[in-house]
């Protein structure tokens, strides 16, 4: 197995693919750090691009891509408290509170070499644990999906965000959010008012450019257009030396990417969980946790190296089973097969070389970070918010336009974007969190649509969701974090 | 200065763009609507046939992926949509003929414009190694024999593949329950992972598994065998070749589309498929090619339309 | 900042029942979800309400919270101009109403330099134009002079 690795190491250096190595790392990150422009969009893009080319160079532009927006996402999330991708939501947390403290260069930085470990660790486990981890993925039925959707969503709520009534009031309009349209089990449609419309149910990626971007957009907005972007505060400032940053923020690396790549492994949770529950990890074993959430470097580098940790493993369920662990996976399946190649145990033994050497190049393009995200990407970035603010707010209105119609061509749903704007404004001055809101609307239809199936499989057997030694597992799991939880909340309540 | 270079631009573009005429058709990228999620079988041979299709209108074709409502979100969005030949729908029988049956849609077979038919694949059925049968025969004898035991994965309520699965299992007098997943790929994961017993889906996601002996496939929806599954018994060699239920795929346009547009397209799909690469990638799918087109296609639509509506009303699934 | 809570935990306390009460009319299947996410809502509003009500009791009633739009008349502008823009796009086509777009929301929200607002506007349309309809292929709503 691992000479096939070796042998591969060439095929991944040959010229063409260095080339698109470096493109693709570039163009990821500058649509990551597009708001509205995901990976998920960029790489569907690009796909019929690379029909030409040959499958080594597809899939090294398609690696580079996918890492560069990882971090790319990043830095419209700590300069302007955009997310420039759905797995950058944790990084505004505490990145955009250090652009405001004046450290936006150092939280950059740190970001670019979260993201590139993070990248790296998780290339590593790809290459180790792909042929190893099949079986485990594959005891994964209805039950355990069920239970995996359901510890997310509850932790995210009770985690994030100050006060838990409200992280759950989030989540489950979240919840309902997704339940709108056709019922993929009993085929009925639900919440839909007899609106063609809403029987195809929201798209994600609509509701979340609508949350998160424009209400910072509105905000903007609402300053007078005085206020420029002083382009001083984004040099990377010396500050942050490599070794420094590495003694510092190490152990935090290691934590983070191992949630992230324990994350990728599962199918359907992204990125987003992946840097969500590395932050809340980050902030439970700090020594101080208050700091989170006003500009600790340290929850920067944890949902850094979360999110990006989560790209290659997620990876493993797709190349050994065929089955994508998310969006991103599924697409590089798709191109995967589009080359003639078919995944699955057969894919290691048929074409070594692709998929090998498909590993390196998610290993190469994660160290790719390193010398693209720091300096040039920055920098670039950085000339398009000199912009006068009067004029990045339409700018930025337009980009998410362009964004959300090429999804789906469909109009309407730049005014559903829009009305999701203005809730998530109203939610946002309300001192709602946001982030349950949108994992509500990825897990909520996933917890209820795999609890359906366990019954249907069980025959309303409820206590079958209780025996399979995995979903204990897991259940044990989501009631150490309630009782962690409610500890803390009890012990302050004394405290007052 | 860069506003007058633009508006020369924009104005010398304009001119070019000026004779406007059928036979200069398409003279800007054609908007290809797929109703499936990327990375599926639906969208992974639109995309193929699109690369030789480009080729051959000499127009980039880009695809957008509207899924849901088992496709019917895409085909309504096209059935509003300008006919003008620039937005085509890449489809597969099922949104057409199954899904109207079941939900409320904006469009039907009478009233969107068939350009032609591309290829069709059978669906299969595949059992675990230990599973006590053989063959497609003795497959069916053992659900016979045991009502209610057996779950299948399917794709879904008003998916091709259930309904393929209970027209079979209504005439053989079977009980099978159905689970209804996502899609082939959660139904595979399903049923490799022991928490369904059958797969039912299409023939390719599978094939690899069968060469592992991680799967026996007993049973394919079309009337004829599939060369890739010799164990599996197509529906002639049980004696029921009218139970045949098959996947095949088209592209359709919007209602009103001029017709010299249509045959420009039609022509353009008949030699796109000639490409022997394009050929390959079929058989490596599973799937034959079938050039239908025009009226005739529209009466292939009618018919599998009435069948299928027959046979849910008979299951108990018809809804309008 | 507790007045506040309380308002949106009757919002949310009815609009968990609304959705308790559609979801009563489901079929059986599908409907213990959305009934169980809508009484669980009317739960958590109502302890949202308690709490909110016992923190204005113990602050007499203070409300010392930020208003809840900054400057109205920017907002209401920006939701406006968006709102014409999503309205034109179709038939006047994606490149002209973006830069019709940028140029009219720009003059709204104070930016009068000709030079600055001319420049970065057709300067970000050449970009768009580049990136979606040269590279990415893109179609995009067509240009009203250019429809055929």
């Amino acid at each position: 197995m691992f000479d096939s690795l070796f042998n591969a190491l060439p095929v991944a250096l040959q010229f063409g693919s260095v080339v698109s190595l470096f493109v693709g790392t570039l163009v990821g990150i500058l649509i990551g750090a597009l708001p509205g422009l995901n990976p998920v969009m960029a790489i569907a893009l690009m796909l019929p691009l690379t029909y030409g080319f040959d499958p080594v160079i597809a899939l090294g532009l398609v690696a580079g891509i996918y890492n560069g927006s990882m971090y790319g996402g990043a830095i419209p999330a700590i300069l302007l408290k955009i997310p420039g991708t759905p797995a950058a939501i944790a990084t505004t947390f505490d990145g955009y509170p250090m652009t405001r403290n004046g450290q936006g260069g150092l939280a950059l930085k740190t970001a670019c070499w979260s993201s590139a470990i993070g990248g790296i660790i998780s290339a590593i486990a790809l290459m180790t644990l792909a042929p190893l981890l099949a079986q485990v993925t594959l005891a994964f039925g209805p039950t355990e999906y069920f239970w995996v959707a359901v510890f997310g969503l509850v932790s995210i709520a009770v985690l994030v965000g100050s006060d838990i009534s409200k992280g759950m009031l989030s989540a489950l309009l979240g919840v309902i959010i997704g339940l709108v349209g056709v019922d993929t089990i009993s085929g009925a449609e639900r919440y839909t008012f007899d609106s063609l419309y809403l029987s195809g149910g929201f798209d994600l990626i609509i509701v979340l450019i609508g949350l998160y971007a424009i209400p910072p957009v509105l905000e903007m907005a609402e300053k007078s257009n005085a206020t420029y972007y002083d382009a001083g505060s984004f040099k990377v400032d010396a500050s942050g030396n490599a070794l420094g940053l590495i003694r510092q923020h190490w152990r935090t690396w290691t934590r983070s990417s191992l949630i992230g790549v324990s994350v990728g492994i599962l199918p359907g949770a992204g990125g987003n969980l992946a840097a969500l529950l590395s932050y809340n990890e980050a902030k439970r074993k700090s020594t101080n946790p208050e700091s989170f959430g006003t500009g600790n470097p340290v929850g920067v580098a944890a949902a850094e190296s979360g999110n990006s940790a989560d790209n290659a493993s997620a990876m493993i369920p797709s190349l050994t089973l065929g089955i994508p662990g998310n969006l991103v996976a599924a697409l590089v399946l798709g191109a995967l097969m589009i080359h003639g190649l078919q995944p699955g145990p057969q894919l290691f033994t048929k074409s070594p070389d692709v998929v090998f050497g498909f590993m390196w190049q998610m290993l190469f393009t994660a160290m790719l970070l390193l010398l693209l995200g720091g300096m040039v990407a920055t920098r670039l970035f950085a000339q398009v918010l000199r912009m006068p603010t009067a004029l990045l707010v339409p700018t930025t209105l337009v980009l998410m336009a362009v964004g959300v119609y090429t999804v789906k061509g469909n109009m309407t749903d730049l005014y559903v974007m829009l009305a999701f704007g203005l809730l998530g404004y109203l939610l946002h001055r309300l001192a709602f969190p946001l982030a349950p809101v949108v994992l509500g609307v990825l897990l909520g239809p996933m917890a209820e649509q795999n609890l359906r199936l366990a019954m249907l499989i069980s025959q309303d057997n409820w206590g079958s969701l209780f025996t399979r030694p995995i979903s204990q597992g897991i259940i044990a799991l989501l009631l150490m974090v309630l009782f962690t939880q409610a500890w803390k909340i009890l012990r302050k309540g004394r405290q007052n | 200065m860069k506003t007058l270079q633009l508006t020369s631009l924009v104005a010398l573009s304009a001119f070019t763009a000026m004779p406007v005429m059928a036979d200069d058709y398409p003279n800007r990228p054609i908007e290809i609507i797929v109703p499936a999620p990327a990375g599926g079988g639906t969208d992974n041979v639109a995309r193929m046939l699109n690369q030789y299709l480009q080729e051959e209108l000499g127009e980039s074709l880009a695809v957008l992926n509207v899924a849901g409502g088992g496709g019917a979100i895409g085909v309504n969005q096209i059935a509003r949509a300008k006919p003008d030949g620039y937005t085509l729908l890449s489809t597969w029988n099922s949104p057409i003929t199954t899904v109207p049956h079941m939900q409320r849609v904006q469009y039907s077979y009478e009233t969107l414009t068939p350009i032609t038919s591309t290829s069709q694949s059978a669906y299969t059925m595949c059992v675990a190694p230990d599973f006590p049968a053989e063959t497609g025969e003795e497959f069916l004898a053992e659900l016979q024999n045991n009502p209610g035991q057996y779950t299948y994965g399917n794709d879904g309520v008003g998916g091709t593949m259930r309904l393929a699965a209970e027209r079979i299992f209504e005439a053989y007098d079977i009980e099978a329950r159905p689970i209804p997943f996502g899609g082939a790929g959660e139904t595979l994961q399903n049923f490799l992972g022991g928490h369904v017993d059958i797969y039912g889906g299409s023939i390719t996601p599978a094939l690899p598994y069968v060469e592992d002996g991680k799967a026996k496939c007993l049973l394919v929806t079309s009337a004829d065998d599939n060369e890739a599954l010799p164990q599996a018994s197509g529906l002639a060699a049980l004696g029921h070749p009218e139970l045949e239920t098959v996947l095949w795929r088209m592209m359709l346009a919007p209602e009103g589309m001029d017709e010299q547009r249509v045959n420009v397209i039609a022509d353009a799909v008949a030699s796109a498929v000639e490409h022997p690469e394009f050929q390959a990638f079929l058989t490596s799918q599973g799937e034959t090619l079938n050039l239908v087109r025009g009226e005739e296609l529209r009466e292939r639509l009618h018919q599998e339309t009435v069948a299928i509506g027959e046979t849910l009303e008979k299951l108990g699934l018809k809804k309008n | 900042m507790n007045f506040r809570d309380i308002i949106s935990g009757i919002a949310f306390l009815i609009f968990g029942c609304t959705v308790v009460w559609v979801g009563s009319g489901f079929d059986a299947g599908a409907a213990y979800v959305p009934m169980g996410v809508g009484i669980l809502m009317c739960l958590f509003s109502l302890s949202l309400i308690v709490k909110g009500v016992v923190q204005t009791q113990q602050n007499g009633g203070l409300s010392s919270a930020a208003a809840l739009i900054d400057h109205p008349g920017r907002f209401m502008a920006t939701v406006a101009c968006c709102l014409i823009y999503y309205l034109a796009m179709p038939t006047v086509g994606f490149y002209s109403t973006s830069t019709l777009f940028i140029i009219l929301l720009a003059l709204v929200l104070g930016e009068r330099r000709p030079i600055v607002v001319l420049g970065i506007t057709v300067g970000f349309i050449i970009l768009l134009y580049g990136l979606f309809a040269m590279v990415l292929k893109r179609p995009l709503p067509v240009e009203f002079f250019l429809v055929s």
